[in-house]
């Protein structure tokens, strides 16, 4: 018995499975993991997205995507103000996933949404970015890099940030808002070098979303080639560094839903970076250091 | 791929879209964040639930005026959705809270720890160790888990008001702004 052989066996019976199958299964298992925002759909989900997980024929039955879809619309719409975007993502992709069960077309259902709303969610995100007036300029990135602790090893080894100006910004971020006051200001420590990183990071960032969603709505031939790819980097790259999992995993799941199924090599990627993203808990800081 | 419908093709992105454009003319409109409400504007601006703050100067019942942290009487899914679209009516809200709580200076605990170690080592003098490390200008609401010999407030009146903590790329600073008038709520006579 050969761990890597039967780890590779594993992989393949994955790609043996339906491809409305997969999706559906993994969409199951990211809502068990990364799918509520409070704890009675917490409760739902673990027990109904479990079951259906491990049941054998009961993965796609439409009445019990339809309670799966139903909590999560309500609890969501009422939490609407305080839930992260992956929330409404993964609320759109469960109501794409329920339409699809429903359907005689299911993985057309799934590939024809798994494209449009990866498409659109980075072009809303590519808009905002624009639209904020900070991003363009790299002062988001400049003041994000300063306070964020996700961010502190690039901060500190890119951007060459002494560790206790970093926490002294921490520090002040969370203190001025103790003494709120037009006249009360402070400024932070900023040098060309950061200045330079964050101006870096934004552009790439803004670059990268935007071709997504250029990628992702366009038909021709080079777009289908490289769409997935340069999906798979941004994931790969991103969430490896802030790890919010939900997110990574659903656009993970939306990229493996709008890959065609004869791209057999690009479907095996998008398996790898669901165990990647894992890789973005682990204590790198320390390890590397 | 022409066989599905077009309720199956637009129902999702159809809501997708619909909320974005509703969640960014909220947001340039009102006082919404980027980050909340589902039109992926997170990681775009430093406007974040955490830059936005409240202040809170109260009246206590015995004629003292203190700082009270008031969103520390919100639990956390509440205090996240008011600090998403700070309006008038939450601190109203807010504040109607506040007049119905106890607060204790934020260091009682710290305090009643520090007394015991005092009573428990008489001999040392304690200010010359280690000076005096009080700080009892922050009010917080009562916690189950404070000292029940703790001396508590209540409130009769409490002025309270938005801010927003932002950041200025040109020179680097912090600076708090406050949005829009301060809310004053009084204790009304029994």
């Amino acid at each position: 018995m050969n761990p890597v052989g039967a780890f590779r066996d594993l992989i393949g019976d994955l790609l043996k499975l339906p491809p409305e199958e997969l999706v559906l299964r993994l969409t199951l298992l990211t809502l068990l993991l990364h799918g509520s925002s409070e704890t009675w759909l917490d409760v739902v989900l673990q027990v109904l997205c479990g079951m259906m997980l491990v049941s054998r024929n009961q993965f796609n039955s439409p009445g019990l995507w339809i309670a799966v879809s139903s909590f999560i619309w309500i609890i969501n719409a009422t939490d609407w103000l305080w839930i992260d975007n992956h929330k409404f993502l993964m609320s759109y992709w469960v109501l794409a996933c329920t339409v699809a069960v429903l359907s005689k077309h299911a993985i057309d259902v799934l590939q024809w949404n798994g494209r449009v709303l990866i498409c659109l969610c980075f072009g809303f995100a590519t808009v905002w970015k624009l639209l904020a007036g900070q991003y363009w300029n790299g002062d988001f990135m400049v003041y994000t890099l300063l306070v964020d602790g996700r961010m502190e090893f690039i901060a500190h080894s890119i951007a060459g940030v002494p560790r206790a100006d970093l926490a002294q910004s921490r520090i002040l971020e969370d203190t001025i808002g103790l003494f709120p006051n037009e006249e009360i200001q402070s400024s932070l420590p900023i040098s060309e070098r950061l200045k330079l990183v964050a101006l870096g990071m934004s552009w790439w960032t803004i670059l990268v979303e935007g071709a997504i969603a250029i990628l992702f709505l366009a038909k021709d031939s080079f777009s289908k080639r490289w769409r997935d790819l340069v999906l798979l980097a941004f994931i790969a790259s991103t969430y490896v560094f802030v790890p919010v999992l939900g997110f990574g995993y659903i656009l993970t799941i939306l990229g493996l839903a709008s890959c065609p199924i004869e791209r057999s090599h690009i479907r095996v990627t998008y398996l790898g970076v669901l165990i990647v993203l894992q890789l973005g808990r682990l204590p790198w800081e320390r390890l590397l250091s | 791929m022409s066989g599905i419908t077009a309720f199956e093709r637009w129902l999702a992105p159809g809501l997708l879209v619909g909320v974005a454009v509703v969640q960014i003319i909220i947001s340039l409109t009102q006082n919404l964040t980027p980050w909340k409400g589902g039109g992926f504007g997170m990681f775009a601006s430093t406007d974040s639930l955490s830059m936005r703050v409240v202040s809170c100067e109260a009246l206590t019942s015995d004629g003292r005026e203190i700082l009270v942290d008031a969103l520390d009487a919100v639990g956390s899914d509440r205090r996240d959705t008011m600090r998403s679209m700070p309006s008038k009516r939450s601190l109203v809200w807010l504040g109607h809270l506040l007049l119905d709580r106890e607060f204790v200076p934020e260091s009682a605990r710290r305090n009643a720890a520090e007394e015991r170690l005092k009573n428990e080592n008489p001999d040392l003098d304690w200010s010359t160790a280690f000076g005096d490390s009080r700080s009892d200008s922050f009010y917080r609401p009562i916690r189950a888990s404070d000292p029940d010999d703790v001396e508590s407030a209540t409130l009769s009146r409490v002025k309270l008001q938005w801010w927003r903590v932002s950041y200025d790329g040109e020179g680097g600073r912090l600076r708090t702004t406050s949005i829009g008038e301060p809310v004053t709520v009084e204790l009304r006579a029994p």
